[in-house]
């Protein structure tokens, strides 16, 4: 592996034209897992095919492992595997064929290139059908053989253009996990450009934020989701909001209200103890709460728009993004169940092909439209609930007359953990973020 | 009992030579092992076989009818007509000539057809150019296997004919006359195989089906020859005949083997015709390529 940055940018800047589809962007990216994430149009592919050095670009340096694109990127591509978006299949060629001419195209004697294409068919689960013609594949299979010509010649690095496009569930679920899977079975980085947080939520560690041609933020998954710490979700029964928030505001809380929800920062030194005996002593209820963790498609709509919460309770101070990158796209958003990054016009960036959308796949990952809100569980003891967010969700509810705070499981999330009043709900109020999932690695052999 | 060779799937890391030479190669190899696969390129083969043994007879007619009259003192003023059928070039120059206009039209019609179409179609465009591949090694890969498979065949008429010129050359001649001749022959073959494979494979990279891309060439290959037939023929002036497809080719090769024919002393015409044939071919397979490599 490469030391340092597998890929280099400075001063990147591509135009079609009057459409500037990079602007100066200032990119470093690490070995691992990173996703490259953006609303249609943001200039991922464009950025994928510089990389390559397919693409001429106007100004900036561009490094790949160590190689200027510029000076010669045969060099370049002789070490990295790419993965197109759209569909890519040689007529009258069968997956052998084909991976093994694409290990022979980047300079592989031609045994090693046969040898090797076996060996990436069955990583990719298509050894009993390498001998049939790659047109008489299905989407998902063509997906595979895809992945599996830009592995033949075991590159160093692997760009990833869109792999779950057109996939069914289970087919993307497949390809997730062999793309989770690659950098311990074969031991090379990758950058997955997608327009499905989920896709980047599930498999990818860094994330590069691409919007209108700029970075808009490169940072690791985690520490992209951090930065409401301390802040806690509550919704209380209807109509009780206004009066729920004006009684925290009464006790020293920072209180944003969005919809039937309310944000609420703590002050220093006290726990949601706090939110529930003020609301027990207000006589209202609270039907849910919840720390609040923050998704990735929050954090997407923070780094490419504005964000009232973030505003609001943690103050105008709190930034956006990292020193030096710039906030770009009004109206950038972020849509729909199915977790699609919106366009800056309010476009649904999803296709209908897309799984994860129209389709009704289950979404796995928390992107549901809705801020993802981390789950509970109810401590050993039934009389103390614990809210942890590995557990199931639970909701902390004050009764009718305010004389039970009790916290109720989610529905079809287990057993309902109720506390009589009086007795002390003891919650954490540091809520943790949980990492990412990697993926597994599923053996296909 | 059988030896069987036990396969290690599993992913191993590659350590070995990667070779950074032009991938054209690798790209021509590609395309003549598809090409390979036609049934009908077994049909062409057999055709041009035959085409080569009628041939074959005439040349061996034409060079016994010669030596006999060279025996019998003849002169040449006397049959200035039997001159002409006897001369044993003309039967090399037109048994290749046939073979790559004919058979290399239905070459172009099979191999060429699918080239570049093929690669629009299946997105091949990706495949190649985010591997060390360049443009000029795209455009000379998919270009080699059509000139290469009319090449080939028209070489059977070449080398057959050109050794059995060789062979039956009179005493009297020099062997300098069918030496030349044999390798004036390979020169038209050569030259005419690009012309007839250039542009079939630039008038695939205008579609992305195949059939029409076949359907674009055998119009373009009829209606030139008829559009400067008609034009000829009505202006009394026969070197636009040098200018479609096959005239050019004929023109040239007969000027070029010193064959006398209709259109043989316009053969420069025909060379330029030719050139200009597989620069606009080039050029488009080039423009096609460029044009998907500078889209959004």
């Amino acid at each position: 592996m490469a030391t340092g940055p597998l890929v280099q940018t400075r001063g990147l800047s591509k135009s079609y034209g009057a459409l500037k589809a990079l602007q100066s962007v200032d990119l470093d990216v690490p070995e691992g897992r990173v996703g490259l994430l953006g609303p249609n149009g943001a200039g991922k592919t464009t950025l994928l095919k510089v990389l390559l050095g397919l693409l001429e670009f106007e100004a900036g340096t561009v490094t790949v492992l160590g190689q200027s694109t510029k000076k010669d990127p045969r060099v370049v591509r002789a070490q990295v595997g790419y993965m197109p978006e759209r569909d890519v299949y040689l007529p009258g060629m069968t997956a052998v064929e084909m991976c093994s001419y694409a290990g022979r195209l980047c300079g592989l004697p031609p045994t090693q290139a046969l040898r090797r294409s076996h060996e990436a068919l069955n990583f990719v689960g298509l050894e009993d059908k390498r001998y049939q013609l790659v047109d008489s594949y299905s989407t998902g299979q063509r997906q595979r053989v895809k992945l599996a010509a830009a592995l033949v010649h075991d590159p160093k690095f692997l760009l990833l253009d869109e792999p779950t496009n057109g996939l069914d569930p289970e087919g993307r679920d497949a390809m997730l996990d062999l793309i989770a899977s690659l950098p311990d079975r074969r031991g090379l980085s990758f950058v997955l450009s997608t327009h499905l947080l989920p896709d980047v939520e599930r498999v990818c560690d860094h994330v590069l934020l691409l919007d209108g041609g700029k970075l808009v933020r490169s940072t690791t998954l985690n520490t992209m989701r951090q930065g409401h710490e301390g802040l806690w979700q509550v919704r209380p029964k209807a109509n009780q909001e206004e009066a729920l928030a004006l009684a925290l505001e009464a006790v020293a809380c920072q209180v944003q209200r969005k919809d039937r929800t309310l944000f609420i920062g703590l002050p220093p030194k006290t726990t949601t103890r706090l939110i529930l005996e003020t609301a027990l002593a207000a006589g209202l209820q609270v039907r849910h709460m919840a720390p609040y963790r923050r998704s990735l498609q929050d954090a997407f709509m923070e780094a490419v728009g504005h964000d009232e919460l973030t505003d609001h309770v943690n103050g105008p101070d709190t930034q956006v993004g990292e020193p030096g990158t710039q906030v770009d796209g009004p109206g950038a958003q972020v849509h729909g169940p199915d977790g699609h990054v919106g366009g800056r016009d309010g476009h649904v960036g999803g296709r209908d092909r897309h799984v994860g959308g129209r389709d009704g796949q289950p979404d796995r990952s928390g992107m549901s439209g809705q801020p993802t809100l981390p789950s509970q569980t109810a401590s050993s003891s039934p009389n103390v609930p614990h809210l942890d967010e590995h557990g199931p969700s639970t909701r902390p509810v004050t009764d009718e007359s305010g004389g039970t705070v009790a916290l109720e499981q989610n529905p079809g999330q287990g057993a309902e953990a109720e506390t009589a009043a009086g007795s002390t709900p003891k919650v954490d109020s540091e809520p943790k973020t949980k990492a990412p999932s990697a993926g597994q690695d599923r053996e296909h052999a | 009992m059988m030896d069987a060779e036990i396969r290690d799937l599993r992913y191993h890391p590659y350590d070995g030579p990667r070779s950074l030479s032009s991938r054209a190669w690798t790209i021509t190899l590609a395309g003549l092992n598809q090409a390979r696969k036609s049934k009908w390129l077994k049909w062409l083969a057999g055709l041009t076989l035959g085409i080569t043994s009628i041939y074959g007879v005439m040349l061996y007619m034409a060079m016994r009818a010669q030596d006999v009259k060279t025996k019998a003192g003849l002169g040449a003023m006397h049959f200035k007509h039997l001159d002409k059928l006897l001369q044993a070039d003309r039967y090399v120059a037109s048994a290749v000539i046939v073979t790559i206009t004919t058979i290399g039209f239905f070459i172009a019609l099979i191999v060429a057809g699918p080239a570049v179409s093929d690669d629009l179609r299946g997105g091949s465009f990706h495949f190649y150019f985010s591997r060390p591949v360049t443009k000029t090694d795209y455009i000379l890969g998919k270009i080699l296997p059509t000139t290469l498979v009319i090449a080939i065949l028209a070489l059977v008429p070449a080398i057959l004919l050109g050794s059995m010129r060789i062979a039956m050359s009179p005493t009297i001649e020099p062997l300098r006359v069918p030496l030349m001749t044999a390798a004036r022959a390979l020169i038209v073959v050569a030259a005419g195989s690009l012309v007839m494979g250039v542009p079939a494979v630039a008038l695939s990279a205008l579609t992305e089906r195949r059939g029409i891309a076949r359907i674009l060439w055998a119009l373009f290959f009829l209606v030139v020859g008829a559009v400067v037939g008609i034009v000829a023929h009505a202006t009394g002036n026969k070197q636009y005949m040098a200018m479609s497809i096959d005239g050019s080719i004929k023109a040239f090769s007969f000027g070029f083997m010193k064959v006398k024919q209709m259109t043989s002393s316009y053969w420069f015409t025909g060379l330029t015709a030719m050139a200009a044939y597989v620069a606009a071919g080039v050029g488009i397979v080039a423009w096609r390529v460029t044009r998907w490599q500078t889209k959004a």
